[in-house]
């Protein structure tokens, strides 16, 4: 081995990474050749040199409390979640998310704790579920004869309201006006549905407000040797039955849940 | 002994890397803790660990590169420090006289000199210089540490240390130092 073969191996022997054959080799060039021999250990020197003045630093001791610590929290994940989100940068997001939290309590979990029960309350909200739109009542009323005298006074019509099974409740009446006609709507609640009917008065019994309810084109069909019309309505929208027992007057089944308010009416 | 105890032996160690990699303290505190973290959390789980400290500076060494290093990169199986480069390099002057032969030049180097070389080597060099010369492992336990083939580890190592020297040597020269070996 001459000089260049040795320093190519220099550093891979300073490391010793060489194989004993070659390591041989270059200890042997190495007792020989002082030029090489003096260089190798200035190496050796500038490599201990380094690794002294690195190995100076020590970790301080606050660390190994604070990783011993750490261990023992890392089990217990909720006082860890609080750290995070007390810690700096998550700090403004925490506080936000935690007025947003009493917000909702606020907002909807304690009033609609407290409403839980209200008839009304149900109503209202499960109208609004179905119809993406705010229940808008005029009387708010369980008792038949005050919804029967609100819309005598409001449509100077007589209106009797049909009779129903004992599962649904009533809720209220609403005047609404379609083509010019002053329409009464009732609303019941049947178990956690929403149903609602309109009354028209038929134009002989000379209440004066009302119209012609146009029959042609709809299904004539016997339900409980009552007569119900079916198809499109009076509005568009509605279904229309005649009903027997309330003589002189139309009932409208509305489109919001008519099958369960046909039950309603046939279960009489 | 526990394991914990016998792992925390080796902070020194890890901070010291800890803190030449993230050239600052506080990152270094991070660095240390979170590899000590996922240490025991893996051990935890009783698993038994042949060469602890190779593989708590393995975990430091992702961490680092996670954390810390804008440069993200996978570490390429051919990249410009290939075998071929080192090889090279090798026919180079690797024994040119250097202002550093002199010895009181040497001596006369201060730490924040050394600090100073070592902190400007790039983060790659920087890694394998630390890994071998101040811990001693193998260019083989380098190479798993780091995830590179071993040829890598040493054109890395070689090089690292050949520009560790330039580093010194324009340090040395800008104090003054050795001007009598220049003459």
């Amino acid at each position: 081995m001459n000089c260049n073969d040795v320093r190519k191996y220099f550093y891979a022997f300073l490391d010793d990474e060489l194989d004993v054959e070659k390591n041989i080799e270059v200890l042997a060039h190495l007792d020989m050749c002082c030029e090489c021999s003096q260089r190798m250990e200035k190496e050796r020197l500038l490599q201990n040199r380094v690794r002294e003045t690195v190995c100076e630093v020590k970790a301080p001791d606050y660390l190994m409390e604070a990783i011993l610590r750490g261990a023992e929290e890392k089990s217990n994940f909720f006082v860890l979640l609080v750290r995070n989100l007390l810690s700096g940068r998550r700090l403004v997001p925490a506080i936000g998310f935690a007025v947003a939290m009493i917000m909702v309590v606020y907002l909807f979990v304690i009033p609609g704790s407290s409403k839980k029960d209200d008839v009304l309350f149900l109503a209202e909200s499960k109208y609004h579920s179905y119809m993406m739109q705010q229940l808008d009542l005029d009387i708010r009323s369980q008792d038949p004869t005050a919804i029967v005298e609100y819309l005598r006074g409001q449509t100077n019509s007589k209106i009797v309201l049909p009779e129903i099974g004992n599962d649904a409740t009533l809720v209220g009446a609403a005047l609404s006006e379609i083509d010019g006609v002053k329409v009464s709507q009732v609303f019941y609640i049947r178990g956690e549905t929403p149903v609602s009917f309109m009354i028209f008065c038929d134009p002989d019994s000379g209440s004066g407000d009302s119209k012609n309810i146009d029959f042609s084109g709809m299904k004539e069909i016997f339900v409980d040797e009552k007569i119900v019309y079916y198809g499109e309505g009076y509005c568009g929208h509605c279904k229309i039955m005649g009903w027997e027992d309330a003589g002189s007057q139309y009932v409208v089944v509305s489109m919001l849940n008519s099958d369960e308010i046909l039950k309603m009416l046939n279960k009489t | 002994m526990t394991q914990k105890e016998h792992l925390l032996g080796h902070i020194d160690a890890l901070y010291r890397s800890a803190l030449y990699l993230a050239k600052n303290e506080s990152s270094a505190d991070d660095l240390v803790q979170e590899t000590c973290l996922k240490a025991f959390k893996f051990l935890q789980d009783d698993k038994e660990i042949r060469n602890v400290k190779a593989w708590l500076f393995r975990i430091l060494m992702n961490t680092f590169i996670n954390k810390y290093r804008k440069d993200k990169r996978e570490p390429s199986l051919v990249d410009f420090d290939s075998v071929e480069a080192f090889h090279e390099s090798l026919q180079e002057e690797v024994m040119a006289p250097s202002i550093l032969d002199d010895e009181s030049v040497l001596d006369s180097l201060m730490d924040d000199n050394i600090k100073g070389a070592l902190e400007a080597l790039p983060d790659d060099f920087r890694m394998v210089i630390l890994l071998s010369i101040v811990e001693g492992f193998s260019y083989k336990e380098i190479s798993k540490i780091i995830n590179c083939p071993v040829g890598t580890v040493m054109s890395r190592i070689y090089r690292g240390r050949k520009m560790l020297k330039e580093k010194l040597a324009s340090h040395a020269k800008k104090y003054g130092f050795g001007k009598e070996t220049e003459k």
